[in-house]
């Protein structure tokens, strides 16, 4: 506003000083901008994210609305919509919300907005797809004018994570109950306390947003952002290319060299912090036999794969764990020292064949993976390491299927032999990945262990380091879970891929991370360059 | 006699089109539970899951029932005129086809309009030019149309109409008739031109076939213009193999109509059936092919009632073996 009147004081001035003027605007203070064309790969039906948990939903949703809590850039927990919080007991939570919070129709957020948003997540009956993260809650009360509490039923380090992405949106009690099926439709727009308010919604077309004057943080820069679905990756490119979009999210890496050659675009990487690997069924043959599984993790030809479909943007994985995700426990260096130290599997086909002698299956099996034609990178893993198998006389076959067919095979969790797993976190915990691939208590139907892996010492060590908030105690007992998985060949780490987005050269966007779905992007450092 | 001939056609033909439907919905609900897949996985993802809100969200889609009392159910909520609500989103069914049928019925009527003014246009002049060059051309053209699949053809005018000239826009619906129009032009030539071809080769072979006709000469004899003959005798005889072909054209907009939808970033009943059977979301598909058949059952019936306009022998059942 302040720059708009600056300028138009020196329009009667020469044409020159009006342009170098409104460089050095640009270059110090945020000059607003009218408008922004994002592209996403698809818009949902629904923007109500109990209904719709989706990534994109979540590039959209986190402009609009926001849990208590909030993901720095460093990926770490903020203040958001509480401007404070406390850990009482090892079970009680405590958040003290900001004054002055209001939803985009002005009403103003109350702790009873916050006890609604929670059990509404909690109640069976809503059938949110997030009730997962509040499975360890017992109680939400308001217990203060401007305070919360939320009591656990047992230790769980992982929840406090949960009121900073998608499952701690907070939704205004009167529209839940207003509209209880229609919420987040378009006959019932979603209302939120964040940047942006949601004035224009066509399913699987357009999702309009406009700035809030009333935001109680960071004022937006782009006053109206409009979402648009373009599910066609060529078509994407050439809206890009034309100058009809100023933005996308989640690129599939292999066409990175495609968009980075269109010139008007810049193309920005961070690692996903997701990982892909292989899992291998213990409680039956032939997997059952630690040989074998060692025979396998030793033919993933992980940096070819990473050169070859990654195009080098991303890492090999020589363990489960991101080395972004031990965030507040070690740093990605200190991580990289320690993953050195772990029994490793380097692509060696000799060593294969020498472990594969060693089992109880020398001449070898046959297998069949299943793997999801929807995803970029699996068929393409399966059928690289399928060829290296067939040298050491493991007849590997890759059947592919549909995304649907290959999730619910997996969670089925029956005859699991070996399978194919891609999985991004919500947040970055070190225990995460760890407590559901290792877990015992995950090894069953609807649960992430599809290796079957058993093992008191890990589950013992993952309890101390999903209960226990210091972080030198969760360090050794991760360490502990890392070395007696990785020596057991419990499961086969390929790669952590980055993930990319693409944004107009007019435009710079300093804040995206990893979490790109989970925060509001649009004043993370977003503006003209 | 000849209203109440009609009627009485339109009528049998909607009786006929009930057990159709039924049978149909029947098939798809078969098919959707036979291919391996859970609609609630669809919902969460690569995500663990709250056991109790599994259970409750089984419970609220009928998954657990056995498979004939789903249908059953299914088909009460139907009789009752309500197509329930997706699994995916929680919207009403009817609404979400609403809201995308729009777009589809544009786009092919488009489409439609495309191929039969130029496939029968092209076909004329190919007839007229049999064996010779223009003739080799159009139907050469044709042929290379329907052999490249819409999202090929698609991709290739978005590249020349929308990013080197710059004149039509590269994706979305666009808002408002005449947006819209614009937005859809692009999308729609690419639909035609994958089938264009049909409409050119049979408009050709049935206009040289009734050229050859005796009272075609003997029309060209009694000296009638070449107009008149072209269109009064030539055209509306060549035409009923023509509007045969056209029922199905559209039928066939409507299959090709996902790849277009998609390749051009069209919120349509393409892409709307594509999603609900990635996601098995079973309501959601019932509900679709239910207006996808009821469509082609109605496409049939206009069809039929043209084909009666234009030969007069059919309408009064009189057709000579």
């Amino acid at each position: 506003m302040h720059a708009h009147i600056t300028r138009r004081l020196f329009v009667a001035g020469s044409t020159a000083s009006v342009v170098m003027l409104s460089r050095a605007i640009r270059a110090s203070a945020q000059e607003p901008i009218e408008e922004v064309r994002w592209a996403l790969p698809s818009i949902n039906d629904t923007m109500f994210v109990p209904r719709a948990w989706s990534t994109y939903v979540g590039a959209i949703m986190s402009l609009v609305q926001e849990g208590p809590l909030a993901f720095g850039d460093d990926l770490s927990l903020q203040p958001a919509v509480a401007e404070s919080w406390k850990q009482v007991d090892d079970t009680t939570y405590v958040y003290t919300l900001r004054q002055g919070v209001t939803f985009g129709d002005g009403s103003p957020l109350t702790p009873d907005d916050v006890v609604a948003s929670f059990l509404y997540q909690m109640d069976p009956k809503s059938g949110s797809q997030l009730a997962a993260f509040f499975s360890s809650v017992d109680t939400v009360t308001a217990s203060g004018d401007n305070e919360v509490t939320v009591k656990l039923t047992a230790p769980n380090v992982q929840f406090q994570y949960t009121p900073a992405h998608m499952a701690g949106f907070l939704f205004s009690k009167k529209q839940l109950e207003e509209f209880p099926e229609d919420i987040g439709t378009p006959d019932a727009l979603p209302l939120g306390t964040g940047p942006y308010r949601l004035v224009e919604f066509t399913p699987a077309d357009t999702v309009v947003l406009e700035a809030r004057d009333d935001y109680w943080g960071t004022k937006p820069v782009a006053k109206r952002i409009i979402f648009s679905a373009i599910p066609d990756r060529q078509t994407r490119l050439l809206a890009a290319k034309n100058g009809d979009i100023d933005g996308t999210f989640d690129l599939a890496i292999s066409d990175i060299d495609q968009w980075k050659a269109l010139g008007n675009v810049d193309v920005i990487t961070a690692p996903s912090l997701g990982v892909f690997m292989l899992t291998m069924d213990q409680s039956a043959p032939p997997f059952d036999d630690i040989h074998v599984r060692k025979a396998i993790a030793y033919s993933v030809d992980r940096e070819g794969l990473v050169k070859a479909l990654l195009k080098s943007n991303g890492e090999p994985a020589t363990a489960l764990n991101p080395p972004e995700m031990w965030a507040g426990i070690m740093s990605p260096d200190e991580v990289r020292k320690f993953y050195a130290t772990l029994p490793s599997y380097r692509f060696d086909l000799d060593k294969a064949r020498a472990e594969l002698a060693q089992s109880k299956h020398a001449g070898g099996f046959e297998v069949t993976v299943p793997g999801s034609s929807a995803d970029p990178y699996m068929i393409n893993i399966l059928q690289s390491v399928s060829e290296n198998l067939k040298q050491i006389g493991i007849t590997m076959k890759v059947q592919e299927v549909d995304a649907n067919q290959w999730l619910a095979g997996y969670f089925r969790h029956e005859d699991l032999g070996m399978q194919i797993m891609a999985y991004y976190p919500d947040f970055a915990d070190a225990a995460n990945y760890p407590y559901l691939f290792y877990a015992s208590a995950n090894a069953v139907k609807d649960g992430m262990n599809g290796s079957n892996f058993k093992n008191s010492e890990v589950d013992k060590a993952l309890d101390v380091a999903n209960q226990k908030s210091d972080p030198k105690e969760r360090a050794e007992a991760l360490k502990t879970v890392f070395r007696i998985v990785n020596e057991d060949a419990a499961l086969v780490p390929i790669f952590w891929p980055d993930s990319a987005m693409a944004i107009s050269n007019e435009y710079k966007l300093t804040g995206y991370n990893a979490f790109w779905y989970n925060v509001p992007w649009a004043i993370r450092g977003f503006g003209l360059k | 006699m000849m209203r109440s001939g009609m009627a009485r056609l339109i009528l049998m033909r909607l009786a006929i089109a009930v057990p159709l439907l039924l049978i149909i919905s029947f098939g798809v609900f078969s098919l959707v539970h036979l291919a391996p897949g859970d609609p609630v996985r669809a919902l969460l993802g690569t995500r663990p899951s709250d056991p109790e809100t599994l259970a409750t969200l089984r419970a609220r889609y009928h998954l657990d029932d056995p498979f004939i009392v789903q249908y059953g159910k299914w088909l009460g909520q139907v009789l009752q005129g309500d197509l329930g609500r997706s699994i995916n989103g929680n919207r009403l069914v009817l609404s979400s086809i609403k809201e995308r049928a729009g777009v589809t019925i544009y786009l092919c009527l488009i489409s439609t309009v495309i191929v039969l003014v130029a496939g029968i246009l092209l076909g004329m002049l190919a007839a007229f030019r049999r064996g010779g060059r223009l003739d080799r051309f159009v139907v050469m053209f044709g042929v290379f149309g329907i052999s490249s699949p819409a999202f090929v053809t698609g991709i290739f005018l978005l590249y020349v109409f929308g990013v080197v000239l710059g004149w039509f826009p590269t994706f979305g619906a666009g808002r408002g008739f005449l947006d819209r129009f614009w937005h859809l032009t692009l999308p729609s030539l690419a639909l035609a031109l994958s089938i264009m071809a049909i409409v050119v080769k049979i408009t050709r072979a049935s206009m040289i076939e009734v050229m050859d006709r005796d009272y075609v000469a003997f029309a060209r004899a009694r000296g009638m213009s070449a107009a008149r003959i072209t269109f009064a005798y030539i055209l509306r005889n060549a035409l009923i193999p023509v509007v045969t072909a056209g029922g199905l054209i559209v039928i066939g907009f409507l299959a090709n109509a996902i790849y277009v939808e998609v390749t051009f970033a069209l919120p349509g009943l393409g892409s709307l059936i594509v999603d609900a059977v990635q996601r098995r979301d079973i309501p959601l598909i019932q509900g679709t092919t239910l207006v996808f058949a009821l469509f082609v059952v109605i496409i049939n019936l206009v069809v039929d009632i043209i084909y009666t306009m234009i030969d007069p022998r059919i309408r009064f059942g009189k057709v000579a073996s």
